[in-house]
Parts: C-alpha cells; sequence; structure tokens
C-alpha cells in the first residue's frame, strides 16, 4: 500500500452527543404533533376514569401509581417505532451509524426524545396522586417521591431497551404497531399495576412475578403504605428491578444492529 | 491517524439469507482513494457499489478482505474511523418533523460540534444546496429532490475528512444536481475525500478525479474519465442503423458494438470520411459524436449502464 | 377533435371487487396485527374480571362492538399507509378503479379478515351473555353500523395525515376516547347522568346501550332508545355518504 501526502487531518470530536440533538428531536416532535403530545396525557386518565367506574374507590391511589408506571412502559412502544421507523423508512440510522456517535448514545437519545413527549403526562399524575393522597391525610413522604421516580427511571430504561430490542427484529414499516402494541399491551396485562397483587388468581400471580413492571407496581405501593412490605422485601424488590433493568440494556445491546453482519 | 483516505484488498462480501441460496455481491475489491481526491464508482444496479460503500462506511462488516480508513481497519477499528467520515445513505429521508435547517443542525449536534460551528455551518450548508426558500419547512412537506438536498446538506455540512454518497443526486432536477456537485467540489478543495456511487455517467465524468467501474461484485478497470476514454481506441464515435449491419464489415475502423437494431464503431478522425462513404453507400443512417463514457462502458462491460 | 377512447361504462364502484381481494391478500399476512386487536380488548375483560365480574356481559358485548370500531380504525392505518409510504393510491386512483371502490374495497378487505378474532370473542361471550336470536340479529346490525361508522371516519382522517409516526398517537386517542371513556364497555348507568346524551350520540356507546338494554343490563326509556338508533342510523348514514364524496373529492389534489 503506497502512503503519500500524509498531511495531518483536521480535528474531529472523537464522540457524539446525545442530549442536545436529541432534545430538539423529542421536542419539535410533540410540538409541532399536538396529538403526541395530548395522547400520553389523556390516556392515562381516560383509563383512570374506567378503573374508577369499576372498582372500590380505595384503590384510586394505586390506580394513579399504574398509571404513571403505564406511561413509562408506553415509552417502549414509542421507541420500538422510532428505532424502527428512523432506521427502515429514513436510513437515518446510517447518518448516525457512520459518525461518532456510537451505538449507545443514538438509542439512549431515541429513548430521551420520547420520555420528553410523557413528561407533561407524568407531571400532571405526580399532581393528582399528591393531591389525592393529602386530601386523605395521608400525604406522599419525600422517601416515596424518592422511590417513585427511581421507579419511573428504572422502568424507562427498562422498557426503552425492550422496545430497542424488538425493533432490531423489526423489517417492515407495517410490523411496528402490532408488534408494539402486542408485546407492551401483554407486559402491562401481566403486571398488577392498577389493583394489588393479591387480586390476581394464584397461577397469575406467579407468572405475574417474572414481569419486572410488578416489582415496580409493589415497591410504590409499599412506599405509599397500600401494600406494607418489609425494607428488606423492599430492597428485594429493588434489587430484582435493577437486574432486570440491567438485562434489559444487555439484551438492547445485544439485539440491536448497529452495523449489519 | 494516517494512511491512505481509503484502501481496500480484496474485499469479499456474501449475503446468506435463509432459504435461498447466497449472493457474492463484492468478489474481491482492491482499490484505493487518496487524500483530496473524488472518486466514483460506476456501475449498474447490483454491481456491488452500495454494498462497498456500506462496509467503507462501517454499516456493513464485510466477509472477508481488507479495508483500512487513514491506516485504521474499518472492521476491526469502526469506532477509530467514524469520526471521520461521514454517508449520504441511498434513498435516505431526513427526519419528518425536522426543518431543513434543524435537521442539519441536530446532526453536527449528534456529532459533537459545538453551538455556534454547528449553527454556522448548518447556514452555509443550506445556502450551497439552495435550500433557503425551504429551509425552515417541514421535511415532511418538501418534494423528493429537496428532501435528497437535505440529505446531502446534512452530509456536507459535517465537513468530515472522508466523505461517502451513495447516488447523491438520485431524483434531483438537473439544476439542484449542478449545485451538488459544486458543493463537493468545493468540500475537496478544502481538504475532503469524496467516494461515491453513481450510474449516471455525466456524474461521474463531472465529479470524480478517478473512477473505478464496477459489475458483478469486481472492479474491472479503473483511471480518470479521459484514460477510460481514450482506452475506447478512438475519439469519435459512429452510431450506424439500417438494415443488414454486420459488424465484421467494420472492424477494420476500430472497436464495434452492436445493441439491438443500431451498431456503434469507434474511429480516429483521419478515417472518418472513409466510414461515412462506406454508410452513404449502404443507404445506412449515420450519427457522428465525440466518444464518452458511455462507450467506455460499454467496451469495458460488455452492455450498457442502463442495460437491465 | 373527437375522442378515439373508448368510452368505459360509467359505474360508481367500479374496481371495489378487485381492490377488495388485493386488501384480504395483504392483510391475509398480518397475524400479529389481528392477534393485536383481540389482545388489546381482552385487557380491558380482564380488568373487568378481575375489579367487577358482574359486568363481563356488558363488557363483552362492549369488546365485539369495540372490535368492529378497531376494524374500521385499521382503514385509517391502511389507507395513510398506503398513500405516505406507497404511493398505492396514485397508483390504483389513476386508473379505471373508481375512489369508492378503492375506499369500500379497502375497508370490506379488512373486515374479511379481520373478522375472525371478534368471532372468537363472540364465541366466548356465549358463556356470560344471555343469548335469543333477536340479540344476536340486533348485536349483528349495530356491529355492522359501528364499523360502518369507523371505517368511514378512518378514511376520512387518514387524507389528513402527512406521516405515519403521528397515527399512533391519534389512533390510541381515539380507541380511548370512544372506546375506554364512554360507555361501552361498562354500562350506562355507570356514566354521568347529565352526559349520557351525549353517549347515546356517539355511535359505539349508542350500539352498546341498546345492546345492555336487549339483554336489561341497562333501562332506557322510549326516548333513549329513539335516540340512540335513530342518531345511529343517521350519523352512518351521513359519515358513509361523507366518506365516500371526501374519496371523490381527495382522489386528485386541488
Amino acid at each position: 500500500m503506497a502512503i503519500r501526502n500524509l498531511s495531518p487531518l483536521p480535528e474531529t470530536p472523537p464522540h457524539g452527543r446525545a442530549l442536545p440533538a436529541f432534545a430538539i428531536i423529542g421536542w419539535r416532535w410533540i410540538g409541532r404533533n399536538p396529538a403526541v403530545a395530548v395522547a400520553p396525557i389523556l390516556l392515562p386518565f381516560i383509563f383512570l376514569y374506567f378503573l374508577s367506574l369499576i372498582s372500590p374507590p380505595s384503590l384510586l391511589p394505586l390506580e394513579i401509581a399504574g398509571a404513571m408506571l403505564f406511561t413509562m412502559q408506553n415509552i417502549g412502544s414509542w421507541v420500538l417505532g422510532d428505532s424502527a421507523t428512523w432506521r427502515i423508512e429514513c436510513s437515518i440510522q446510517d447518518l448516525f451509524v457512520a459518525s461518532p456517535m456510537g451505538r449507545f448514545r443514538y438509542l439512549f437519545g431515541i429513548a430521551f426524545s420520547n420520555l420528553i413527549a410523557m413528561l407533561p403526562a407524568l407531571a400532571v399524575l405526580s399532581g393528582l396522586l399528591a393531591w389525592t393522597q393529602y386530601s386523605r391525610g395521608i400525604p406522599v413522604p419525600l422517601s416515596a417521591w424518592g422511590i417513585i421516580v427511581a421507579c419511573l427511571g428504572v422502568l424507562w430504561v427498562l422498557f426503552s431497551s425492550i422496545g430497542i430490542a424488538i425493533s432490531s427484529r423489526v423489517t417492515t414499516q407495517r410490523e411496528i404497531w402490532p408488534v408494539g402494541s402486542l408485546s407492551f399491551t401483554l407486559l402491562g396485562m401481566l403486571a398488577p399495576l392498577y389493583y394489588p397483587i393479591s387480586y390476581l388468581p394464584p397461577v397469575w400471580q406467579e407468572m405475574a412475578r417474572f414481569v419486572p413492571t410488578t416489582y415496580a407496581a409493589l415497591l410504590i405501593q409499599a412506599a405509599l403504605g397500600i401494600t406494607p412490605a418489609s425494607p428488606v422485601t423492599m430492597a428485594g424488590y429493588a434489587a430484582l428491578l435493577g437486574l432486570s433493568a440491567c438485562l434489559g440494556i444487555g439484551l438492547a445491546l445485544g439485539l440491536y444492529r448497529w452495523r449489519t453482519g | 491517524m494516517t494512511g491512505e483516505a481509503l484502501w481496500s484488498d480484496r474485499l469479499r462480501k456474501v449475503y446468506e439469507t435463509r432459504g435461498a441460496p447466497p449472493v457474492e455481491a463484492l468478489r474481491g475489491v482492491s482499490l484505493e482513494v487518496h487524500r483530496g481526491e473524488r472518486v466514483a464508482l460506476l456501475g449498474r444496479n447490483g454491481a456491488g457499489k452500495t454494498t462497498f460503500l456500506k462496509i467503507a462506511s462501517t454499516l456493513l462488516r464485510p466477509t472477508s478482505g481488507r479495508i483500512e480508513i487513514f491506516g485504521e481497519d474499518v472492521d476491526r477499528r469502526p469506532d477509530r474511523v467514524r469520526p471521520y467520515i461521514a454517508v449520504v445513505p441511498q434513498e435516505g429521508k431526513p427526519f419528518f418533523h425536522l426543518t431543513p435547517r434543524e435537521q442539519v443542525y441536530t446532526y453536527l449536534r449528534a456529532r459533537g460540534l459545538a453551538r455556534e460551528t454547528a449553527r454556522a455551518r448548518t447556514e452555509s450548508a443550506i445556502e450551497q444546496m439552495g435550500l433557503e426558500s425551504v429551509a425552515d419547512r417541514l421535511a415532511i412537506t418538501l418534494s423528493g429532490g429537496q428532501r435528497q438536498r437535505t440529505m446531502v446538506a446534512t452530509v456536507i455540512a459535517t465537513e468530515a475528512p472522508l466523505l461517502f454518497l451513495d447516488e447523491p443526486s438520485i431524483g434531483m432536477d438537473p439544476f439542484a444536481r449542478r449545485d451538488v456537485w459544486d458543493s463537493l467540489r468545493g468540500l475537496t478543495r478544502k481538504g475532503s475525500t469524496l467516494l461515491l456511487t453513481t450510474h449516471y455517467l455525466d456524474e461521474a465524468e463531472v465529479l470524480s478525479d478517478r473512477l473505478y467501474i464496477v459489475e458483478g461484485g469486481r472492479v474491472l478497470v479503473q483511471g480518470t474519465a479521459e484514460e477510460l476514454k481514450r482506452s475506447v481506441g478512438g475519439t469519435l464515435k459512429v452510431t450506424l442503423q439500417g438494415p443488414g449491419i454486420v459488424a465484421d464489415e467494420f472492424q477494420s475502423f476500430g472497436a464495434c458494438v452492436s445493441d439491438g437494431s443500431a451498431l456503434t464503431v469507434i474511429v480516429d478522425p483521419p478515417r472518418l470520411a472513409e466510414l461515412l462513404q462506406i454508410a452513404v453507400q449502404r443507404k445506412l443512417t449515420a450519427g457522428v459524436g465525440p466518444v464518452t463514457l458511455e462507450e467506455a462502458f460499454l467496451r469495458v462491460v460488455g452492455r450498457s449502464i442502463n442495460a437491465e | 377533435m373527437r375522442s378515439e377512447l373508448a368510452l368505459a361504462p360509467s359505474r360508481a364502484f367500479r374496481g371495489l371487487g378487485s381492490f377488495l381481494w388485493t386488501e384480504i391478500l395483504v392483510q391475509a399476512h398480518e397475524w400479529l396485527a389481528m392477534g393485536t386487536s383481540m389482545v388489546v380488548q381482552g385487557v380491558l375483560l380482564v380488568f373487568v374480571w378481575i375489579l367487577d365480574p358482574s359486568l363481563l356481559p356488558v363488557s363483552f358485548l362492549g369488546a365485539i362492538l369495540f372490535s368492529m370500531f378497531t376494524m374500521g380504525q385499521r382503514v385509517l392505518n391502511e389507507a395513510a399507509y398506503l398513500r405516505i409510504d406507497h404511493k398505492a393510491n396514485d397508483l390504483y386512483l389513476a386508473s379505471p378503479m373508481t375512489p369508492e371502490g378503492y375506499f369500500l374495497g379497502m375497508a370490506i378487505g379488512i373486515l374479511v379478515v379481520y373478522v375472525g378474532p371478534v368471532l372468537v370473542i363472540g364465541l366466548l361471550s356465549i358463556w356470560v351473555v344471555p343469548y335469543t336470536p333477536a340479540i344476536v340479529l340486533l348485536l349483528f346490525l349495530l356491529a355492522l353500523a359501528v364499523w360502518l361508522f369507523s371505517a368511514s371516519t378512518g378514511y376520512i382522517f387518514s387524507t389528513f395525515f402527512r406521516d405515519n409516526r403521528a397515527i399512533w398517537a391519534y389512533s390510541s386517542l381515539f380507541f380511548n376516547l370512544f372506546g375506554v371513556l364512554f360507555p361501552v364497555f361498562y354500562p350506562l348507568s355507570l356514566f354521568p347522568a347529565d352526559l349520557r346524551s351525549v353517549a347515546l350520540l356517539l355511535p359505539p356507546s349508542a350500539a352498546a346501550a341498546l345492546l345492555q338494554s336487549s339483554i336489561g343490563a341497562t333501562s332506557l326509556s322510549e326516548a333513549q332508545i329513539a335516540l340512540a338508533a335513530g342518531g345511529l342510523a343517521v350519523e352512518v348514514t351521513l359519515i358513509l355518504l361523507g366518506a365516500i364524496l371526501w374519496a371523490r373529492r381527495t382522489s386528485r389534489e386541488a
């Protein structure tokens, strides 16, 4: 190989940055599509209304917390849609692969841009939870808020990872909606987000323990004093939740096709 | 980083698909692109151009062979290479919900460029691509050609040392194509290196310092457009049409290529009159023009670039 | 100058049959979408089963009606997808096929393929719903009306989309507004009294209220029955005609 004309190359940033770019991408998305901003806010409330009609009023705080978890779970479906659309329909992923951005930052960026779309809904639900508990004379303690935020954060990571992992196997635009709906609806149905786990038939209870969202629900229910649990049990739930998030990240990074073989 | 901008040695790629026989898209491609050069891969659809470009731009892994960019192994160390490259993918589309200005800016920010630099380069690229009038319109509302120009603007704004462009002017009108060509020439003046694929002969001729003709996953020939045209064996082509034309009758004038009802004869100016006299005697229709890359391509590949 | 083109006979629904068959072939591969169309309704049935099993007869009838609504909403997705991604509407509309043939062919093709999951829900409902021949006939007619309403609105809305990604958000909003907020899966009697007339004017909840009344789960006055049935008939007719006219109007850009 003949080497000649070896002037030094210009300085280029060695790494990309996800936050500044995907903050714009996420913000513009909800800003320019009103339904995209409105749907995640309205949907949990429509669902809460339905549940309040068919369940005892005492379950309301639990159902609000469930709606927050459900909102985070929905991110998975949106992330699946975005990562698949940008790869299949637009070939935009190619732009990012051939750049210093890196797979992890790109996928984090997609998850982050969708988190922006869900933040208004989470803020409204948090306010509703605080008001409901306050009006019952049992305000949500600071520690419980910490647990709620941590659980939501872990679920964001987990479900974004699952969305990304599934999206890597989607080959056509037509598959995106059914695959996303099927996967995330099933996951949402199995976990006791909107009622205590004790309401479920025994076999189902055992199945629910394989779904990470169950542990987030149990942790939050314990933090709010709805389903009491000892600190050791709560630590166990947290460990299982953290472990599932790590597995989710591993799965996403392992399965996601950044560079095809 | 040091080394040639791009160097490949016996690069092979075999696509394995379950239930279908394997397809060998690249059959040992060796080529090199020097720094500051504009090089085109010219070939028909399915020749292997895009596969090579995908491997070079770290999107696809080769089956065997070696490929280096600025001295780094693309297959083994893609992360070392990526800060120095950018690619316009084939049939890529900008983010539908962003404007061309936002598309270029967000991509530059994603590549780690500072806000001010990104802003300045965005404006420059938008101007170069003639996108000022639609710079603040949503990409979803743009025409196909405008979207493609947005993609090219996104990538040229990076000013990466090595740019890959897969069919960069596809879907553009002639004026927009010239804008793209001017911008790409400007980039190499600034020191960037370009590797593009195309099946437009005029684009390859105008834009490339050197070109490689690719067919069936192999490089058949390489050189400048002038060298390739000279290799045809003459500077003029005479296209003859009429009943009963036999190539053997005209072999003595130069290379002959029969394309259905027409026969193209490559000839040097001193023998043109003699050839035309025969055509008149035989009552054949004759057209005379300069040799172009089309004849070079025909000679090398054996059929037209547009042939199925 | 006299046209030498043969004048084709003008028929309003020309091409309906061929596009219907095309759509059946296309949709028949969408096993996942068919599964999904059952799962979402299934979730609501599960919630009812866990939290108040006494509502299951109402919820099952609601699930059948709402499956028909969902099927109509697939027209929204399909029409937008074919237009935006494939430009298939240009291909078909620049042909002897009429715009209404294209719209109805697509809608009926989707109906034929997706009716399987609805039949499964219908079979499961035999365990909890006290069916009589009259109720079955009423269910059939109301399900047809809900489907016609949904498919027609779906086609009209599809023409406004420019980006496939935005469709998901609107689809889920329609689904939740029409099917979960208003009394489709639960009895009309649980809905605020002041707003019941609104529910009786919306096709899915009007159909659900009529069915709930037929099995004795909700008592409706004669005026309410007239409002629900009359409103449903008028709305379905108007929206279907509107969709046909809209299909003609949007077949060529202004």
